[in-house]
Formats: C-alpha cells, structure tokens, sequence
C-alpha cells in the first residue's frame, strides 16, 4: 500500500474535534440543569472537550509527524 | 423584525458566514498542493499527506459552523 | 454541428431562457404574469428535511416512506442492470457487457492498488456493492419521476387533546395569487357570480354556505400583511353557494384552533409535526361549539412525492455507515486476531505491569508504570471514541451532499425555470460520482488500515 493512503485516516478528523467538544459542553450544560449551578459544569465541558479533541488529533497525527521528522535532512535518524 | 425571522436570519448568517472562511481555506490548499505538486513532483506523498491532513482540520471549522446552525435552527 | 444548427440551438435555449426569467418566481416578483397556470412551476417544498415523507402505513410502527421506495427502486434497477449485461455472455463482448466489464476492471483495480492484492479480492464486494448503490441512487434521483411528480395524497386526522369549548379557529383560507375565485354566489335569477380575492394572501371568510348576501357585503376580510382588513365584497346580492379555497398548512406545528377548557389560558390544538398540507376543518367545527377529548376537528391533506432520493434520508445514510464501520471492524477483527484488535481499545497490559511493581515494593517505577497504564487506557478510548465518529462523518457527509444537491435543483428550477437546472443537473451528475467513489473509498482505506496497521506498525 502507499504512505499516503495512511493519510486518508485525518478525513472524519473534523467531525471526530467538532463531536468531542460539542459532546463535552452538551454533557456540561445538562449537569449545569440537573444541579442547577450556573456555568461551571459547561466551563469545564468546554476544557475536558478541548484536550479530549486536542489529544485525540494528537493521538492520531504523531505517527505522520514522527515520519516527517525521519524524512527531514536535519531530523533524527 | 419579530423574533420568528430574526432567528431564521440567524441560522442563515451562520451558516453562510461561518462556511465562507473553510470554503476560502479549502481553496487556498488546492492551489498551495497544486503548485507544490508543480515544483517538486517526487515529494508527491508528502504533499498529499499534508493537503489531507490541513484539509481535514479546515473541515473541521465548517462542522462547528454546520453545528451551532442546526442548533440554532433546531432549538432557539 | 454546422454553424446553423448550433446558432438555432442557441435562440431557443435563449427564448426559453427569456421566458422562464419572465415566468418563473423572479418575473412574478417583479410584477410580470405571462404564463397560463397550466405552465407555472409551482414552488416547491421539502416537507421533512432530515427523512422521507411516509407514504403507505403511515400510522403504523413502520411506516414506508417514499425514501425507502425509492431505495427498492434502486435495487431493483441495478439488478435489472446486472442481469441484462450479463444474459448473454460472450468472449467478445457487446456494448452493454463491454460498460459493465470496463467498470468493473477499473474499480478492482483501483481496490487492488489502494489495499494489495489479497486483501483487495476481499473486500471488493462490499466496496463495490457500496459504490454502486451510491451512484445508482444518485443518478436516479435525477430522474423527473422523483422529487414532486408523482403525488400520493395522505390524509392526516387533527384531534383535540382536552375537553372544552372551542374559542377561536386559528387557520385561515389563503388566495395564492390576486384575482384566485373564493366564493360562488347564486343570484335571485339563477346564475353564479364568482367573487375574487384583490390580492394574494390569507383572509377569513365572514359568511358561511347557504348564508344569504346583500350586494356590496363582506364575504371575506383579507388578513395579509399588505391589504390587512380590507373586505371582499359582493358583487350581487344572492346566496353563497361555495366556499372555494382550502386552508393550508406551512409550518410544521401551526395551531390549528383555541379551546376553553375552564383554565386560565385557552388550550391551543396544533397541527401534526412534519406535515404541511390542506387543511379542512371537520363539518360543524365552529366557534363556540363543545368538544371532547379525542374529537376530530379537523383533516390534513398532504402530496408527498412517490419517490424521494433515497441518500436524502439520514436513515438511510446512517444505516450504511453503520454497515461500513461494521465491515472495517470486522475486517480488523479477522485481519488481525481477536488479541491484537482488542488491545488497541482496552490497553491495560501497562497499567497490570505498573500494579505488579507496586505490590512487589518498587514503588516509584511502579507509579510510573501506573501513570502510563492510566493515559494508555484513556487513549483506548479516544481511538474508540474516533471509530465511532466515523459512522457521524460518513452518514453527514453523504446526506448533506445529496440533500444539497436536491435543493440547489428544485430551487434553480424554481427561480428560473427549464434552463437554469441545467448545468446544475451537470454537476449533480459529477456530485453523485464523487460521492460514490469516497463512499467506497473511504471505506476500503480505513478496512485496509485496520487490517494492515498491526503487521507494519508492531
């Protein structure tokens, strides 16, 4: 198979970010009703949705970046 | 303006505001893979690597606009 | 082409060109009514938008929506197709078995070279099973029998859910364009006398059939935003035979009456959710009248067309994402041995490790293990989490790209009809191609991914 096709793997990225943080703060605002506290619970909604998304795209792009490193004259061998 | 049509404005504006900056994004990575892929045509996996990779992330901004506006349209 | 022919071609595209802007919604906007009604592009609605319109055992637990239809249509078709280019086989092969050859190579090719030889030979009868119901789907959707062509009408009964009386009737008649007849009146001498609407827009009728009318009094008042309050009045004095105009439903959930039920604020009865149609209220519903709970008031009339593109159908669209990301799965399973796929989501063998340290009195590498256990775990989740939101990602994209689509046509056709559709039927016709190939490709790439992952990474 081509290197390439791996990248192919990054095209539901957007909608993998877009559901964790959207799922987060969903899941924030209904603890928000359900305790009847302001905005704490979808403040943090926001933030877990955040590093889930952020360390799942991480997750998924080290590979690709680890390549490039390889790949790149002054890089690591 | 009655609130009815003001939120109708709403869903609209957010979704043709919101996809216009991911419509220009997308767009701008064509043409950059494409003259890439014109000067240096060996590297052509990583290019095309890369392309997919930053068009994903584009993507996933044109999602968040497609979100709030189903909310919007769906809720308020 | 000669010169000639090509410049006829191009007066008439022009002619219809002119006389569609003229007819169609922008000539009517600007004032401009040339077309008989025979010729008028009515404008078009999409009555649910996340899913087909039922249309046979609507109340029942499964009703068949014209989506589903249009889906068996599809199957039928391409099996139709199959058997026609394979009937007669021959080594030399005919136009049809020739296409159907020529197609075939060329996507086993293109699985071949994407996942390898073996693996390929495998998977490509899902793939091309997927590709080729795309495509069909879409291409047949651009049919002129799908969409608003062939009409089924569904009746829909209105009932209230409380006691009481009946305050106010909320739906009002509605003249679609200046002019439309909304009564007929039957003179002393025998002969009928329409009256018109002055204008296009809701009103109420003020008399009722078999009441008597004196020339010059209201039989309607107009309700619209432009001619608010202005009367319709007859013009001969007789008695009213006929109330012409339906009342009509353009929201999903319109209240349809007000009723008193002994509370403070009066119960509204709304019309059913995703339906729009012709309403008629039930015979002897009428302000001031007593009404039970379950009675029918009213009965909704609604076209919903026979056939609707079946990728319009976020059902439809979910159900085959849920089938692809089952088929990687499973593909993952059995390419890589039930230990290694396992592994990938629930990754505790560190965390065991860092335990067994801890218990045996190494309690700094085993709080590192620990650590790496925990974070190894939590990483399970986000690559199960991440196999999940592919089924999200392939049933949107499909869906919106389809649905897009129909919509960019029906209201091309509306604005200016015959020719602007044109190019857009072009590019629907591109759309459904693209759609179909990343359908199947993405589904190929990510079987293949989940197959060979293990033997290149470990």
């Amino acid at each position: 198979m081509e290197k390439w096709v791996y990248a192919f793997r990054f095209i539901g990225i957007g909608w993998y970010i877009a559901i964790c943080i959207g799922g987060c703060i969903f899941g924030g605002v209904l603890l928000d009703r359900h305790f009847e506290t302001s905005i704490i619970f979808t403040l943090a909604g926001v933030f877990l949705g955040l590093a889930v998304a952020a360390l799942g795209t991480y997750r998924m792009i080290e590979p690709l970046i680890k390549e490039q490193d390889d790949r790149t004259p002054g890089g690591k061998h | 303006m009655d609130p009815e049509s003001v939120k109708y404005l709403a869903v609209g504006l957010t979704g043709s505001i919101g996809l216009l900056g991911p419509a220009l994004g997308l767009g701008l990575i064509g043409y950059a893979t494409v003259t890439a892929l014109g000067r240096n045509p060996e590297a052509r996996g990583a290019i095309l690597t890369n392309m997919i990779l930053v068009a994903a992330l584009t993507e996933a901004v044109g999602i968040y606009a497609l979100i709030v506006s189903i909310i919007l349209g769906m809720v308020a | 082409m000669s010169r000639r022919g090509c410049g006829l071609v191009g007066l008439v595209v022009l002619i219809l060109f002119i006389v569609g802007l003229a007819g169609g919604a922008i000539g009517r906007g600007m004032g401009i009514d040339l077309l008989p009604q025979v010729l008028k592009v009515p404008s078009l609605e999409i009555e649910s938008f996340f899913s087909g319109e039922p249309i046979f055992l609507t109340d029942g637990p499964f009703p068949i929506t014209n989506t589903l239809v249009a889906s068996w249509v599809t199957m039928i078709v391409a099996t139709l197709f199959a058997l026609a280019a394979t009937r007669k086989m021959k080594i030399i092969p005919g136009r049809l078995q020739g296409l159907v050859e020529m197609a075939l190579e060329g996507l086993i090719n293109f699985i071949e070279s994407v996942a390898g030889h073996k693996n390929g030979r495998r998977f490509f009868p899902m793939i091309a099973t997927i590709f080729i119901f795309v495509m069909f789907n879409a291409y047949l959707a651009l049919l002129p029998v799908y969409g608003p062509g062939i009409h089924v009408t569904v009746e829909t009964k209105i009932e209230t859910k409380d006691a009481g009386t009946i305050v106010e009737l909320l739906v009002h008649p509605i003249a679609e364009e200046k002019d439309e007849v909304i009564a007929l009146i039957k003179t002393a001498d025998g002969s009928r006398e329409e009256v018109k609407a002055p204008a296009a827009g809701e009103f109420e009728y003020s008399v009722s059939v078999d009441d008597y009318v004196s020339e010059g009094q209201a039989v309607a008042v107009m309700m619209g935003t432009t001619d608010n309050g202005t009367e319709v009045a007859a013009p001969v004095a007789g008695t009213v035979v006929k109330l012409e105009v339906q009342r009509k439903i353009e929201e999903n959930e319109q209240p349809v009456a007000k009723i008193d039920t002994g509370a403070a604020e009066p119960v509204i009865v709304n019309s059913p959710k995703d339906k729009l149609g012709e309403l008629e209220y039930h015979e002897g519903v009428a302000v001031g009248q007593e009404v039970s709970i379950d009675d029918e008031i009213a009965k909704l009339t609604s076209t919903p067309p026979f056939l609707r593109s079946a990728s319009t159908d976020i059902n439809m669209t979910l159900a085959m994402a849920l089938l692809a990301v089952v088929f990687i799965e499973l593909m993952g399973l059995t390419g890589r041995g039930f230990k290694h796929y396992m592994g990938e989501y629930i990754n505790v063998g560190e965390l065991f490790r860092g335990m067994r340290l801890l218990f045996t009195g190494k309690i700094v590498d085993g709080l590192m293990a620990s650590v790496t256990g925990v974070i190894n775990v939590i990483i399970g989740g986000l690559e199960f989490i991440s196999h999940m939101t592919r089924m999200v990602s392939f049933a949107f994209r499909l869906f919106g790209n389809m649905t897009a689509g129909e919509i960019l046509v029906v209201s091309a056709t509306f604005l200016i009809p015959w020719i602007m559709a044109m190019p857009f039927y072009g590019l629907e016709l591109l759309i459904g191609f693209i759609q179909a190939l990343i359908f199947g490709g993405l589904t190929l790439v990510f079987a293949s991914i989940a197959v060979g992952h293990g033997s290149e990474e470990h």
